[in-house]
């Protein structure tokens, strides 16, 4: 109850005058906080300026989550669309996304292009990166493409991999 | 408990209400870590955050290791705050600046090393190290946690790029490839100023997530490269559980790199956000970055100076910023002045502008909020502050009379005085004036009157605009007055004041045509003007001597001579249009019908007796005139004449009784000169003269002579 306490009064206290009052009892019965209640108040303290962290001597946090090890195959794995529009500056349909959990640098991104009864396609190497495999400015101008709804869709395939996106709709105008 | 309910209600209102927060929801987990609320996705850490290099040193990091590992304790490998390693040297390439190997280097100096290469901050590199592996606080670290210490081309799915393993190649690499994200952005899916869809678990078929059919995506704004960077890294976005988790744990759902990346520089290093580190970089940018002007970067971005302010130090300058000046760079000449001069904390204080170069003679100024700094190649850089600044500026700047300052502030003047020397001319400072420029003719005059010690310190600019094309200048110690005619001359304490009551340049006096000169008789001095001149002793204070009275008075010897010093301005108004002027040794008259003449001495004391102009005698119409027998002298007026010898005294002698002491031969007759006053009876007038007694009787015209 008491650390609850303490990290309100230390959220009101930093973030208001009008509260101090509400707060100011608590003075008389100061402990030395322990760790817990130290690395609460930090959870509801704003971050500070830079280079001047609010509390430098807070403790390491027990039990931290970090992301699991994945051990899934990448053979029918995804691609991940991260961007799919119609750029006006360069009149094309541009295409970023990435496979993830896979770093290859002998795989072929693939965008293709449907729509109006017809396929547009384009390729680019894929671009290894630390933690996945980047399929990056694919591109097809809008010269090859008329106007309306087109659906995209960016496949990758290395000697090993293969993986397609779900289908993203692109308008071009 | 009620209480407590409430303070809790009013923290979270008003934080919210504050910041802004990114998620309404307050973190319920107390595993500690900075508050995530202030989790911006679309802007994770800054640029300016990101990349300042140079944040920490070699040594500050191992302490900041020792610290952090303090609890830790050698289990496979070492801890990292006693790791050493043989290095190899790396080839430099467009993104990092490649490494120079060395023998048993420490943790601490690879990451110092390697930050300065690749131009990222070791603040990022220390957490990237933390959220891969722990790196910085486990106990017991194995040979796994150094060979994928940054998780650098090692996914959880993959096996390790054995080409990229050890540990000064997982920080190199990784550096590295956080600069790839920043110049070659096309290459991998993030970029500033785009918005991407981003997983918030795995999109694959392991997590039963293909297509994020079980997690979803949200669509993120990438503000800045960092932030593009940490997505292309690690392209996760923490969930709302994940977020609420603080560090632990969220749900099936819930990623936690980018969060524990935000919580750990948040809890570490402070806000990863900067606003005059920001300002500085783009500022740096602005002007060319590593090619431009400033070259490369020497330090980190350091703030908490005074007023906020943050600066950064470069190869050939500072970027120093505040919320008040916004960033500006200091170089050069200025810079070296600006430092010399105590920075920001001087009398400079921020630079309010770049240095502006192009003005006339090679010269630049820039603007600091308390001084300007002027410079050129001849006049060296000056600073020009406070009312001296102003008074520069009234004038012109560089472009106005005065030209660039030659000096600074030149202090121990009188009274607190303070000059500034221009190309053309003064500034004069002092608590009572103010500062007003002194240039050219003005200034020589003022030099020549004794400078501030002498004629004092100028109150007014130089006015012009008066009668003769004139202009004037108001001292402490009197005016200095200039025209195209009567040249340039000061005048002063009682001149002053008489010359203002003559009505200064527009009275009769017109306009001074010399200084004042000292040493006359009786400690007394002299100035002319054009139309008279103002003399003045400590008995009499200053009167002017005017035109016909000034030709009689320099007759007469001026105040050397017998009339000495003039005691009253010229008086008119008197009987016949008459005029009189005072002097010590007597008094002029002057009439239009009789001319201007002295009159003094036993002549002025007879005169006066007589009723001066008003009596018998009338206005003089000679002066006295010397040179009669036994020392003698005489003085004619309208209706007779006075006489004086040192034997019989002044006196007069009128009428038809000095026509006929005349006819007798005058003084140098038996009757010799007059030794009283005449006696009227009727008739008959009889006076006394040294030789004997002359009547004069009008009713018959006939004298009479009798002898002693």
């Amino acid at each position: 109850m008491r650390s609850s306490y303490k990290a309100a009064c230390l959220v009101a206290c930093t973030l208001t005058l009008a509260s101090a009052a509400a707060c100011s009892s608590s003075s008389t019965e100061e402990q030395p906080p322990s760790d817990a209640e130290r690395l609460a108040a930090a959870a509801t303290a704003a971050p500070g300026e830079y280079g001047s962290p609010v509390d430098p001597s807070l403790p390491a946090p027990t039990d931290v989550a970090t992301d699991a090890p994945l051990v899934g195959t990448v053979a029918e794995g995804t691609v991940v669309v991260s961007s799919a529009l119609w750029n006006g500056a360069t009149a094309a349909v541009e295409v970023d996304g990435l496979v993830p959990d896979v770093i290859e640098s002998s795989g072929t991104c693939t965008l293709t292009l449907s729509g109006d009864g017809t396929s547009v396609t384009t390729e680019r190497p894929g671009t290894p990166d630390a933690t996945s495999t980047a399929c990056a400015s694919l591109s097809i101008p809008g010269a090859d493409l008329s106007p309306g709804t087109w659906t995209a869709v960016l496949s990758y395939e290395s000697p090993v991999s293969t993986a397609a996106s779900s289908p993203v709709e692109v308008e071009i105008p | 408990m009620r209480m407590l309910t409430r303070v809790l209600v009013i923290a979270s209102v008003v934080a919210a209400a504050l910041v802004a927060p990114t998620s309404g929801v307050a973190p319920t987990n107390s595993a500690g870590a900075a508050d995530l609320r202030y989790f911006d996705p679309s802007n994770i850490i800054s640029d300016a955050v990101f990349y300042d290099s140079w944040s920490m040193d070699g040594p500050a990091i191992q302490a900041f290791l020792n610290a952090k590992g303090a609890k830790c304790s050698a289990g496979e490998m070492p801890c990292i705050k006693d790791y050493k390693q043989d290095t190899a040297a790396m080839a430099a390439d467009s993104l990092c600046a490649g490494y120079a190997a060395g023998n048993g280097e420490s943790a601490a100096t690879i990451i110092a090393k390697v930050a300065v290469s690749c131009g990222i901050s070791p603040r990022v590199l220390l957490v990237l190290l933390q959220k891969e592996q722990s790196l910085i606080t486990r106990t017991a670290p194995t040979v796994y946690a150094y060979t994928h210490a940054t998780g650098f081309g090692c996914p959880d799915t993959a096996p390790c790029n054995p080409t990229f393993s050890g540990f000064v190649s997982q920080v190199y690499f990784a550096a590295r490839q956080f600069q790839n994200y920043r110049k070659n952005a096309q290459n991998f899916g993030k970029r500033v100023g785009r918005t991407s869809t981003i997983s918030y678990y795995p999109a694959t078929s392991a997590a039963n997530n293909l297509n994020d059919s079980r997690c979803g995506n949200a669509q993120v704004y990438m503000s800045n490269a960092a932030t593009a960077g940490l997505y292309n890294y690690t392209p996760y976005l923490p969930n709302q559980a994940a977020l609420n988790a603080g560090y632990g744990t969220g749900d099936a759902c819930s990623s936690y790199g980018n969060r524990n990346f935000w919580n750990y520089f948040t809890d570490w290093f402070g806000s990863t956000q900067s606003t005059g580190g920001g300002a500085i970089m783009t500022k740096y940018q602005s002007m060319g970055g590593e090619s431009g002007a400033l070259g490369p970067a020497t330090t980190s971005f350091y703030c908490g100076l005074v007023g906020g302010g943050c600066w950064q130090a470069f190869q050939a300058g500072r970027i120093y910023w505040s919320p008040a000046t916004g960033a500006n760079a200091v170089m050069g000449e200025q810079g070296e002045r600006f430092l010399q001069l105590g920075s920001e904390n001087g009398l400079l204080g921020y630079p309010v502008s770049d240095n502006v170069c192009g003005l006339p003679q090679g010269g630049c100024y820039q603007q600091f909020q308390n001084a300007t700094l002027y410079g050129t190649p001849a006049t060296g850089t000056r600073i020009v502050r406070g009312d001296i600044r102003a008074a520069f500026r009234a004038q012109g700047s560089e472009w106005g009379p005065l030209g660039y300052p030659t000096t600074d502030e030149v202090y121990g003047l009188p009274g607190d005085g303070v000059y500034q020397q221009f190309q053309n001319g003064r500034v004069y400072w002092s608590p009572s004036t103010g500062a007003h420029p002194v240039v050219g003719d003005q200034l020589a005059r003022h030099e020549a009157q004794g400078g501030p010690a002498g004629l004092g310190y100028p109150s007014s600019d130089l006015t012009c605009g008066l009668i003769q094309s004139g202009c004037y200048q108001v001292f402490t110690g009197g005016n200095i007055y200039t025209t195209p005619t009567s040249g340039t001359f000061a005048v002063r304490g009682g001149m002053l004041t008489a010359f203002r009551a003559q009505g200064s340049e527009w009275g009769a006096l017109g306009y001074p045509t010399a200084d004042e000169a000292y040493g006359s008789a009786e400690g007394g001095s002299s100035q002319r003007f054009q139309n008279g001149t103002l003399y003045w002793s400590p008995a009499t204070d200053a009167h002017a001597v005017i035109g016909d009275q000034l030709a009689t008075y320099v007759a007469q010897g001026a105040e050397a001579g017998p009339l000495g010093y003039p005691r009253s301005e010229l008086i008119c108004g008197l009987i016949h249009s008459g005029c009189y002027q005072l002097f010590t040794g007597g008094t002029v008259y002057r009439t239009d019908a009789t001319g201007t003449h002295a009159v003094r001495g036993g002549m002025l004391t007879l005169f006066k007796a007589q009723g001066s102009e008003w009596g018998e005698l009338g206005f003089p119409t000679t002066d006295e005139v010397y040179g009669l027998p036994g020392g003698g002298s005489y003085q004619e007026f309208q209706n007779g004449r006075t006489y004086w010898s040192p034997a019989s005294g002044a006196h007069a002698v009128t009428g038809r009784l000095l026509t006929y002491w005349q006819q007798l031969g005058g003084e140098s007759s038996a009757a010799g000169y007059p030794a009283g006053a005449a006696k009227v009876s009727g008739t008959v007038s009889t006076q006394q003269f040294t030789g004997g007694r002359i009547s004069y009787d009008t009713a018959t015209s006939s004298g009479t002579f009798t002898p002693r």
